[in-house]
């Protein structure tokens, strides 16, 4: 325990920039509020007062404000997790070239792949979670006086959003830890060149030869609605449109989507996440463990 | 009694053949050279003692075969491989902290006393300290792990002269007992013969000579003879170590058929140079 303690300890100091991103991401949106307040004054009234108006029409309003608090979030959490932190994990030793320092510690590679995770997946993802907490409370605060949506349905939702992101970030996360065990540089613009290639590719060899394929994104894209390939996609948009649909009131409605969309990913499909992504982990494990030393 | 034990070991790059064959010792108890060339093996054959490296044939720690690239066996060894592959993006203070928590061996005592003789800067970067400052936090590290395997590939490579003494002079005074052993690979011969138990001499990858300095000492002498007197080492296995305008410093074998002359005992550089010339005569 202590070892991993160590670990994570350095992780954390090492990443201690890209962890601050969302902080200061956020941070700069407030005070551009805040400029935008002092030089051209926001009129809370009167945005209150069209919130009002809008009360029951959905994704308007506070609602609204929720859901590019939620957007803002998820894109925090793609830009640190999957572009900066993760892409790097396995890596970063190689980089700063002391990989054989390291090397010749007594630390079982799982505990290295272990402490990847953490620090890159889930203290992010935390990190994230806590600053949409935040973001909806302070927009409530300022906004919430005449909506009929209650603080708690806002949070349960913003809360079940990011349930539903955590397999997906587990499989993102750990393809890119598992790339980063077997490439030594330049992960993702590597993976991002490889796709965009395969895809003009096909493209090409669609247009040339008249055959009907789906380019890679594509079959990608149909592979993360549907992981268990039973032929639905994880989230049932139509029993969705219906809960919230059957529910009387605009806010008894968005905890009904709520738990609609954090409960889908318990399912085959979350599942199939989950277990594709353990497999990527551990195939991280014996790709660093076995990877030449220069 | 032996700690490491290499066993008809074979490594090929390509179409190099970095080690032939090697089979070969290291005593418990013992501080031993591994000499040679640049590109002689002696990396080589290190790594594949501890793991990094691929090879056939068979290496045995303490009784137990070496697995490729296995990190356990670093609970009982530590390996000093470039100074330069510390970790630059810490400070000297977060560094210590995080390798005392990694390190289940680490003694805490012997460390306060070897970094409250260092004069080393807590605060500063690894990357911003001179090459010397980042040995001796290396070395202090190293030091003050109960291990009790000590292998060092080059590792005063790049430092002065005054640094390197002083690297080789904690090593005897801080960290050898006769329960540990090191290994040290090295091409500056001269610099390590005054700790050294044991040498192993290798070339173009075979092992040319193991065997204790008291008896290697005992199996040559440094002769002094004329240059006109060349001749009489025709039929003699023998290096010229020093060439002057009238006298020259010859190498032989205790035992050749040779006297007269000024005789003296070789050092280990000496040694090295005629093993080195002589591969197919050592005696």
């Amino acid at each position: 325990m202590k070892q991993f303690k160590s670990l994570l300890t350095r992780d954390i100091y090492l990443n201690k920039w890209s962890l601050l991103l969302p902080f200061i991401v956020v941070a700069l949106c407030y005070l551009l509020i805040i400029i935008i307040d002092m030089r051209w004054g926001i009129d809370l009234a009167n945005i209150n007062y069209q919130m009002e108006g809008a009360k029951n029409i959905p994704f308007m309003g506070l609602i609204g404000v929720v859901i590019g608090n939620i957007w803002l979030s998820g894109a925090l959490l793609s830009l640190v997790v999957l572009v900066i932190m993760t892409p790097n994990a396995l890596n970063d030793n190689i980089k700063n070239h002391c990989e054989i320092f390291y090397k010749c510690l007594p630390i079982p590679p799982w505990k290295v792949v272990a402490s990847k995770v953490v620090s890159c997946m889930l203290i992010p993802l935390a990190i994230v979670l806590s600053l949409a907490f935040l973001n909806t409370g302070i927009a409530y605060l300022f906004l919430g006086k005449t909506s009929v949506i209650s603080l708690a349905t806002l949070l349960r939702f913003t809360f079940s959003t990011m349930v539903f992101s955590v397999p997906y970030l587990m499989l993102f996360g750990s393809f890119f830890i598992f790339l980063s065990g077997i490439l030594r540089k330049k992960v993702f613009v590597r993976f991002i060149g490889v796709l965009f290639g395969a895809n003009i590719v096909i493209q090409i060899f669609k247009s040339l030869s008249g055959i009907q394929i789906k380019t890679l994104s594509e079959y990608i894209n149909l592979w993360l609605l549907n992981p268990s390939f039973t032929g639905s996609s994880i989230i049932d948009v139509d029993k969705l449109v219906n809960g919230f649909m059957n529910k009387m009131t605009l806010d008894s409605g968005i905890q009904e989507v709520s738990n609609l969309i954090a409960s889908s990913i318990f399912s085959w499909d979350g599942f199939c996440l989950v277990i594709t992504s353990v497999i990527l982990l551990t195939g991280s494990v014996y790709a660093y463990k076995f990877r030449k030393l220069d | 009694m032996e700690l490491v034990k290499v066993a008809n070991v074979t490594k090929k790059y390509k179409d190099l053949l970095a080690l032939d064959h090697v089979n070969t010792e290291v005593n418990k108890g013992r501080i031993v050279g591994l000499v040679g060339k640049n590109g002689a093996g002696k990396s080589t054959l290190m790594k594949c003692i501890i793991g990094f490296t691929k090879c056939e044939g068979e290496i045995f720690i303490n009784g137990e075969q070496i697995k490729y690239m296995e990190h356990k066996i670093f609970e009982d060894t530590a390996f000093i491989p470039d100074i330069n592959s510390l970790d630059g993006r810490f400070t000297v203070k977060a560094f210590i902290k995080f390798f005392k928590g990694v390190h289940p061996k680490f003694n805490e005592e012997r460390f306060e006393k070897l970094f409250a003789a260092s004069n080393l800067p807590l605060d500063k970067k690894i990357s911003k300290l001179s090459k010397g400052m980042k040995t001796k936090l290396y070395l202090i590290l190293i030091l003050a792990l109960d291990v009790s395997f000590l292998i060092l590939d080059e590792p005063t490579l790049g430092l002065d002269i005054v640094y390197r003494n002083e690297f080789y002079n904690t090593i005897l005074s801080s960290f050898y007992n006769e329960e540990r052993t090191v290994l040290i690979s090295t091409h500056q011969v001269e610099e390590i013969e005054h700790i050294l138990h044991d040498l192993i001499i290798i070339d173009q990858g075979k092992i040319l000579t193991n065997d204790t300095l008291d008896n290697l000492l005992t199996y040559y002498k440094l002769i002094t003879i004329d240059a006109k007197d060349r001749d009489k080492l025709k039929d003699i296995p023998h290096k010229v170590v020093t060439e002057g305008l009238s006298a020259i410093e010859v190498v032989v074998p205790r035992k050749a058929n040779i006297t007269g002359f000024k005789e003296a005992i070789p050092n280990l550089a000496h040694i090295f140079l005629y093993t080195l010339e002589n591969s197919n005569e050592t005696v």
